[in-house]
């Protein structure tokens, strides 16, 4: 099956010779073109405009691993369920934990799926197989995935930003574009800061910039006589991509927001992260993920889950108001995902512990069936018992519905591939 | 009310009995009469249990987990001690379940005796419980319909209750019935511990995120002062979560020092501090050998000593000092994690509320019944 019929995605030939350009990538990863991530040599892997469906892709991703038990699927007559009591949602006869209020008033808007069983539950490896849908390393991670696979020729900006909190620990940078190289990572965003040297120094002047860009296109012209245009394309795109960032700095500046709806979206990392994620989205980037930081409660859970619920819930409902009265929303997949579920079980620290055997997320946006609860587990919590998904499917159903041939295929050094790993198919039920 | 009695010996502190509990437990109270103790957890049960014939009925009238409570009663109520020896349970069942006391009984006001315990659970279910009959009965029950509740306490005239809980405000209602009486904002994050001072005119609650103690002059609702419990604070900013938190506060019998209980860095143990009421500066940080424990509750006895209770690494351990040193006055480790702790009315037992069960997840609970031995004369 694998490749036969499908379309390929062109991938760089020549990931080499990597050596020869350190020095430059050295240079450039201390400078703007470097944020962007200098990409190693690399073909055009733009597909036809026509063939690229203009959608757009946000991710919100519970970093640490969100309580199924405390959100999306309660079990509210369970010995492990929980203080908290299930609330009524706007589909009729579903109910969500009360700590997301806001989101039950528009539950008829998501798909829940209430049957991930990934049965994953380190972070890192997590946070990898969620967002690349493979356990194998070296794959790109779906933001990178997007910036590929939806890259226009007049894209201005980055195809993928990520945003989250400084960590030490950010094991939520796992993976990224994997064999796509590094044109395809993620503009990272640490703490709403927006990425360094957008502005042109005091100390140059226009002039001055001009000249010095007059000769970097003089050299690099030089340095194209000797070598192959495919070679140098990675660097002419990181500083066209940073020219582009410097002239739409804006984009990064809250303050154009006005204060009122700052103060819709929250006071604190996850509300203004949002906020800029749909001016991102709105100016063109094709993918944004947005860390949530910290769901691991392995101490007193229910404290720590009530807090970021409290964080995640009016922000989210905003965000998606937003985005449907902005007309966002039918070109744009919103995904609410983590790395793993939590334990059913409570342990003596009044704290869940990593689950990866059945937890929930959710969907929703274009290419989404709304009003859609898949999936059941146990009287427990502790197992799926009806319409067990992984997250290689999960994988191919959000390509499906960002409108890609998720059974397409990448082209690695002459060799097809699979996009999405070929094991795992399409979730049908959530689709519309 | 706790009687100071004749001195007692902490550190030969002994375990009298267990009464097992279906559920891990996160606190207790014991009535003020003595007889009953009250007990509540992971479920939606308050555990009832008469301490003379050791009879447990489990009354399903919260709607969450029941983590707070606390007791009050006019002068003169008397108090029975545990005895020595359980005796037989009474037949038949000490209360008929099918037939609830929906009316709330008045209390006698001939005799003008009340004895009072009222519990919190986390989605804000306040009951207030009369203790006064042949087994306790429900006066008032309120959904109090601002979410978690942490902490409760009345006044000393017995008057108001204060709560503090998950929004971050302290409410005051009214013992008699339950009503609100108002609000007390100024914190930014939940309320953990609340205390009404010995002079009849303040309160304070401490929360968990700001470890900001708060003195309000409940009377009129306005802000007095703070103190600040820094040394309570664990932030981890990897998290973005406070580990720490004012647990409970207490105080010396004359209001003159302030006690409060927590942990001071996660993975490290679990420590008292103290407040000058006068000065409101802190004048003492009493640190534990506990490992990897938190003090959840601090209580002070007459006799001039303080009694604490934590939980450590799935173990519970009792600590009592002296205010005026660094050191332990003595500890006594309990079969479980102590998310509990009441000092008997009579001033010589203990009760803790613990969790029990396979390693790692406890699935059961214990209600531990200590006895401090009379110190002997050497």
């Amino acid at each position: 099956m694998q490749g036969q019929g499908q379309p390929t995605r062109q991938l760089p030939e020549d990931i080499g010779p990597v050596g020869q350009f350190m020095s430059r990538r050295g240079l450039l990863r201390s400078t703007l073109g470097g944020a962007l991530g200098a990409a190693v040599a690399a073909a055009d892997l733009r597909a036809a405009p026509a063939a690229v469906p203009f959608r757009k892709l946000l991710l919100l991703f519970l970093s640490g691993g969100a309580s199924q038990l405390e959100t999306f699927d309660p079990k509210p007559d369970s010995k492990y369920g929980g203080p908290f009591r299930p609330i009524a949602t706007a589909v009729p006869g579903i109910q969500i934990g009360e700590l997301l209020p806001h989101t039950a008033t528009i539950l008829d808007r998501l798909a829940v799926i209430r049957s991930v069983n990934t049965g994953e539950t380190s972070h890192f490896r997590g946070h990898y197989l969620l967002q690349s849908g493979r356990t194998v390393p070296g794959y790109p991670v779906l933001g990178s995935a997007m910036a590929q696979l939806l890259e226009r020729p007049d894209d201005e900006l980055p195809g993928y930003v990520t945003m989250r909190r400084h960590h030490p620990q950010a094991y939520t940078d796992v993976g990224d574009a994997g064999f796509l190289g590094p044109r395809y990572e993620g503009v990272m965003i640490i703490d709403g800061k927006p990425p360094a040297n957008l502005s042109r120094p005091e100390s140059i002047d226009v002039a001055a910039a001009t000249t010095r860009d007059r000769i970097r296109q003089l050299t690099n012209r030089r340095f194209l006589q000797q070598r192959t245009p495919r070679s140098i394309q990675s660097y002419t795109d990181s500083y066209r991509k940073a020219a582009a960032l410097m002239r739409r700095r804006e984009v990064f500046d809250l303050e154009r927001e006005s204060a009122a709806d700052r103060a819709r979206y929250g006071d604190h990392h996850f509300g203004r992260n949002c906020l800029l994620a749909r001016r991102l989205l709105e100016a063109g980037v094709h993918c944004v993920k947005v860390a949530h930081h910290d769901w691991d409660a392995h101490f007193e859970n229910f404290h720590w889950q009530r807090q970021r619920c409290l964080e995640f819930d009016r922000t989210f409902v905003t965000l998606l108001d937003d985005f449907r009265d902005r007309g966002l929303l039918e070109e744009t997949l919103v995904v609410i995902m983590g790395e793993m579920g939590r334990t059913p079980r409570i342990n003596y620290y009044g704290g869940r512990d990593h689950w990866g055997d059945a937890w929930s997320m959710a969907f929703t946006g274009c290419g989404i069936k709304p009003g859609v609860v898949l999936g059941k587990t146990n009287g427990l919590g502790t197992e799926v018992i009806d319409g067990a998904v992984d997250a290689g499917d999960l994988f191919h159903t959000i390509l499906a519905a960002m409108g890609l041939d998720s059974t397409g295929n990448y082209q690695v050094g002459g060799r097809d591939n699979p996009i999405a790993d070929p094991a795992s198919s399409v979730i049908k039920e959530v689709l519309a | 009310m706790v009687f100071a009695g004749a001195k007692l010996d902490p550190a030969a502190t002994r375990r009298l009995r267990e009464f097992p509990h279906e559920t891990p437990l996160m606190s207790c109270v014991v009535d003020p009469t003595g007889r009953w103790c009250f007990a509540g957890g992971r479920s939606r049960r308050v555990y009832i249990t008469d301490l003379n014939s050791g009879v447990t009925e489990p009354l399903e009238d919260h709607e969450s987990w029941v983590v707070a409570a606390t007791r009050w009663s006019t002068a003169g109520v008397p108090v029975s001690s545990p005895a020595a020896e359980l005796a037989p349970p009474p037949p038949p069942q000490p209360r008929d379940v099918t037939a609830k006391e929906a009316v709330p009984r008045k209390p006698d006001a001939a005799a003008g005796e009340e004895s009072l315990v009222i519990t919190g659970d986390l989605v804000g279910r306040l009951i207030c419980w009369d203790t006064l009959g042949r087994w306790p009965s429900v006066r008032w029950s309120i959904e109090t319909g601002h979410g978690t509740l942490r902490s409760v306490a009345v006044s000393g005239d017995g008057k108001h209750l204060a709560t503090g809980g998950g929004d971050g405000v302290v409410r005051l209602w009214s013992t008699a019935d339950g009503s609100p009486v108002r609000e007390l904002t100024g914190h930014t994050c939940p309320v953990f511990s609340t205390a009404f001072h010995p002079d009849g005119t303040h309160l304070l609650s401490g929360d968990r995120g700001d470890q900001k103690i708060k003195q309000w002059d409940y009377t009129t609702g306005k802000p007095v002062r703070e103190f600040d419990a820094k040394d309570l604070s664990n932030y981890k900013g990897g998290t973005d979560i406070n580990y720490g938190g004012v647990r409970d506060l207490a105080f010396t019998l004359d209001g003159a020092v302030i006690f409060c209980c927590g942990r001071d860095s996660y993975g490290r143990p679990g420590l008292v501090l103290q407040f000058d009421w006068k000065t409101g500066k802190q004048i003492r940080k009493q640190v534990s050998t506990f490992t990897n424990s938190i003090f959840h509750h601090v209580a002070f006895h007459p006799q001039g000593f303080l009694v604490t209770a934590g939980v450590g690494a799935q173990t519970g351990e009792i600590w009592f000092w002296t205010p005026g040193k660094d050191e332990k006055l003595a500890s006594v480790k309990v079969s479980g994690p102590a998310y509990g702790m009441d000092l008997h009315p009579d001033g010589r037992h203990i009760i803790v509320a613990q969790m029990s069960g396979p390693r790692t997840y406890g699935d059961r609970g214990m209600v531990g019944l200590y006895e401090m031995p009379l110190a002997t004369k050497t």
